[in-house]
């Protein structure tokens, strides 16, 4: 039998200072997951990034919003999920200026280079819902 | 983070420990640019003490590097783990930053 799928939420405020908790509760969930230590420091990389582009665009740094973290684990597969109250993000779009867009463009980059999907789209009433995906590497077929 | 600058024969050599990421990296970027706006000819960035680093990192090196090179300094990097050096990597900076082993390496300028 299949066993069941597995959550892991965290909401935490748009505070830089609380990054280095979420690294450690990604790094942790990667290795209760099985994950290499090379797609841990993905999976780290990859929300940190996320959280960090919802920290500066989404919220304009301004510390006293809320980020909802999920970890879904699946067989293959985690799914994390971010989801900001914010404006709407859109990649490239009109809102982000070029010195944002330079900085940010790298977070992105980072974030498509090292997880395997990376989807942008609103969230339902207000925000942005970014979905990543790592499969993992030995049930990668 | 910690961050601690000694002065070895003209060379700042820069040991940082701890994460460098987005609530850190401010703290960093000031006390290089402290560094350049000196004109130090030599900044040798020790970073055997950092298991992290995020864009706001890297962001903070290629800024350092900005300000260095109009007076003629020069960046090395000593001692990067793999986690950092992954993300140096996954930056398309290796080619940017004289990298070394060691510290001492560095002040040598030995790859």
């Amino acid at each position: 039998m299949r066993p069941p799928d597995e959550y892991i939420t965290l909401s935490l405020p748009s505070n830089p200072k609380y990054l280095g908790l979420l690294r450690e509760v990604v790094g942790r969930s990667a290795e209760i997951f099985g994950f290499s230590e090379e797609e841990k420091l993905s999976l780290m990389l990859a929300v940190n990034e996320g959280c960090a582009n919802i920290i500066e665009h989404c919220y304009g740094r301004d510390p006293s919003q809320k980020i909802d973290v999920t970890l879904h684990l699946l067989p293959d597969r985690m799914e994390v999920e971010l989801r900001d109250y914010g404006e709407y993000f859109e990649e490239g779009g009109r809102s982000i200026c070029d010195e944002e867009l330079r900085e940010g463009g790298l977070g992105l980059r980072l974030m498509k280079s090292v997880m395997d999907e990376v989807v942008f789209r609103p969230a339902e009433r207000e925000g942005t819902l970014l979905t990543m995906v790592k499969y993992r590497a030995a049930r990668r077929s | 983070m910690r961050i601690r600058t000694r002065f070895q024969e003209g060379v700042a050599v820069v040991s940082i420990e701890g994460d460098v990421d987005m609530y850190t990296s401010p703290e960093l970027r000031s006390a290089l640019s402290e560094l350049t706006g000196e004109r130090v000819p030599r900044i040798v960035l020790d970073l055997g003490a950092v298991p992290f680093m995020d864009s706001s990192g890297i962001a903070t090196l290629v800024q350092t590097l900005k300000e260095a090179r109009p007076y003629g300094g020069e960046v090395r990097l000593a001692a990067p783990g793999k986690n950092v050096l992954r993300i140096l990597e996954l930056s398309n900076l290796m080619a940017l930053f004289p990298i070394h082993g060691s510290v001492e390496e560095a002040l040598r300028g030995e790859a």
